[in-house]
């Protein structure tokens, strides 16, 4: 669960809202994963002292909610010191996690005020009921891709799918989905039979497939950033450039080059490999 | 008993060329034509479990068959994990290979008239494949549906293990499932669905029926409402049981408020998933039950009396578009001015009204709704 653009009937301690002023939740999250487990310990950083006296007085606790909605994993751990950790089982588990800390009423609050409240609250004693949320923060999601099969050791973003039955001879144009965990390209018999012919030759396959269906996704990216940000392409292509210091969206997508440079440069040029490695045959 | 799964290329084939395929589902008894598409084996080896059958199709209403092969499910397959039983190759191998027979059985394939290619195609993909995106295909599919069903509800331990899926019962089943399990997260939460059933199951110990449109939907939607207020999870089981006694109380005692049920915002937090309505006319009371569940997919979007309906695009309102080219619907909010900078579709979009539409590079896109 995420929390965003979210409104409340009651002052939050959080980035979106300014219902206390120069208040802060800062929470740290460090996790690792092992071979059969999620390991990660959350710390919170709460600076205001009318929240911290709610859960030093046990009407408060710290809350960690951790969810996979893909496989119906749902857990709340619930804490009165500021660190917690927590251990989620990689069988429980696929695709995206995503990590939420919380401040939560443990029972009805009457008459609570701070100091540190927007103006718009001043001179209002608060109730809060049971459950309500005092703070939060929407920590990184965790990413965990599984392979099972024939795909370990598969590692492909794209897949090169045939479009019409086995005697089907007719001419379809290239088209692309990006709506799944890999991006798939769509060809027609005959174009599947020549990849498959040379399937060997990766800079002709990079150039005349791979190129025009990242420019696709280039395409779409650049109207729609957050419209893939699920998808495991998606994913592994942030954590790529992320590993090199940039940004997917803001440093690639959305740079000064145009798309069809953008793509080339992620394939690292493949038209010219491909021309290449064609003379190389011949010669 | 052997399982297989089916290969990842295998599934992507026919599901891109389901146009073509979609009737041989309805034409042919056994699955020996899937082989016959492919120069390579479509299905691998996952598992090898002692035989066991699902009940059988003419033992019940569709609703009590399917409750009981979520326990049979479930109780056979308890050593697929969490994370295996989300893939979708586990369970379209499962529907296209062992239990393909079973499948076109218990959707009646045999005896079906193809009336719409679109709807029909559809319906294949999300009874023997995974449809729909996210978790939507745990939820859809004739048998993954009843694992997870079935995992859910299972309480080890117990004499009766199975006390939480009778307290839903059979009736309306596959709309419940829908209701309960997919169009909301918070059933996720063990201590949540607990409650909830333990709700349900205080009025059929009394003997009061409840009827899922008119009391088990109008509860989940108080609670999903209720969520955007509260963590529903800080929660006891209790505190839920307690929540949908009341709520139910109401309704019977006709003292529930109206409730306007409006969200579609890919960017919101909301637990609600987010799904197209396709067009689907019932052929008989298997796709009525198809309807039902479909069609409580589809998000509608409400008159907001309190605030009015914006007449136009404006800065902090939520659009749905439907891109005409791709035939897809999106949904944009669109920043406040105090926020980032606009994406290039958003200040397209700013001014424009229902029905009015934008061109962005080769996409054309509709507008359908705004709301704040």
């Amino acid at each position: 669960m995420e929390i965003k653009n979210r409104l409340f009937p009651y002052p939050v301690l959080c980035d979106e809202t300014d219902d206390y002023n120069d208040d802060v939740l800062d929470v740290s999250c460090n996790t690792e994963v092992l071979a059969n487990d999620i390991h990660g310990i959350v710390v919170f950083q709460l600076d205001n002292e009318d929240i911290l006296d709610l859960i030093r007085a046990g009407y408060a606790e710290y809350v960690l909610h951790l969810e996979c909605s893909s496989t119906s994993y749902r857990k709340v751990i619930r804490s009165a010191v500021s660190e917690i950790e927590f251990s989620i089982p990689k069988s429980r588990v696929n695709e995206v996690i995503t990590v939420l800390a919380l401040v939560v009423a443990k029972q009805r609050i009457t008459n609570f005020y701070s100091d540190t409240l927007n103006e718009d609250y001043e001179g209002d004693y608060l109730t809060f009921e049971k459950a309500s949320i005092l703070a939060y923060m929407n920590l990184p999601k965790i990413y965990i891709f599984k392979n099972y099969e024939e795909l370990a050791g598969n590692e492909s973003l794209f897949s090169v799918i045939k479009v019409g039955l086995p005697d089907d001879e007719d001419i379809r144009p290239i088209t692309f989905d990006a709506n799944d965990d890999r991006i798939k390209i769509l060809v027609d018999a005959g174009t599947y039979s020549a990849y498959l012919h040379y399937q060997q030759k990766q800079p002709l396959a990079m150039s005349m497939l791979v190129l025009p269906a990242l420019i696709f996704v280039i395409d779409e990216l650049r109207v729609a950033p957050d419209a893939f940000s699920e998808r495991m392409w998606f994913i592994k292509m942030k954590q790529y450039y992320s590993s090199q210091g940039k940004d997917f969206i803001d440093d690639i997508i959305n740079g000064e080059r145009n798309v069809a440079e953008i793509a080339q440069e992620m394939l690292k040029s493949p038209i010219g490999k491909a021309y290449r490695a064609l003379i190389d045959d011949e010669g | 008993m052997k399982l297989y799964f089916m290969k990842q290329k295998a599934i992507d084939y026919i599901k891109a060329n389901i146009k073509s395929l979609y009737m041989n589902y309805y034409k042919y008894a056994n699955n020996e034509w899937i082989y016959d598409l492919f120069d390579y084996d479509p299905f691998e080896l996952f598992l090898e479990i002692p035989d066991f059958e699902l009940c059988p199709v003419t033992s019940g209403t569709a609703g009590e068959i399917e409750l009981e092969n979520c326990k049979i499910l479930y109780s056979k397959l308890k050593m697929i994990s969490e994370s295996q039983a989300s893939d979708e190759r586990l369970w379209a191998g499962l529907c296209n290979g062992a239990f393909y027979t079973y499948v076109r059985a218990r959707w009646n394939y045999s005896k079906l008239v193809p009336k719409n290619p679109r709807n029909d195609a559809s319906g294949v993909i999300s009874r023997f494949f995974f449809s729909g995106g996210g978790r939507s295909g745990l939820f859809r599919n004739t048998l993954a549906k009843c694992w997870w069903v079935g995992m859910s509800t299972y309480r080890g331990g117990l004499t009766d293990h199975w006390r939480l899926l009778d307290a839903i019962g059979p009736e309306d089943f596959a709309t419940k499932v829908s209701d309960i399990f997919y169009s909301n997260t918070f059933a996720a939460n063990p201590a949540i669905l607990e409650g909830i059933c333990n709700g349900m199951e205080f009025f059929k110990n009394k003997g009061q029926k409840l009827l899922m449109k008119d009391h088990i939907r109008p509860t989940m939607q108080y609670m999903n409402a209720l969520g955007g207020g509260i963590l529903l999870d800080a929660l006891t089981s209790e505190d839920v049981t307690n929540l949908v006694i009341e709520n139910i109380g109401r309704i019977k005692n006709g003292e529930q408020q109206d409730f306007f049920e409006y969200s579609y915002d890919a960017s919101s937090d909301s637990e609600k998933e987010e799904t197209i309505k396709p067009d689907v006319k019932e052929v008989n009371i298997d796709y009525q039950e198809e309807q039902e569940q479909i069609e409580q997919d589809v998000i509608e979007i409400d008159e907001e009396e309190v605030l009015g309906v914006p007449e136009e695009v404006e800065r902090g309102c939520t659009v749905l578009v439907h891109n005409k080219t791709k035939n897809k619907d999106m949904s944009y909010v669109i920043p406040g001015l105090d926020e980032r900078e606009l994406y290039w579709i958003e200040s397209k979009l700013l001014g424009k009204k229902v029905g009015d539409t934008v061109k962005v590079r080769l996409d054309e896109y509709e507008v359908l709704s705004i709301r704040r």
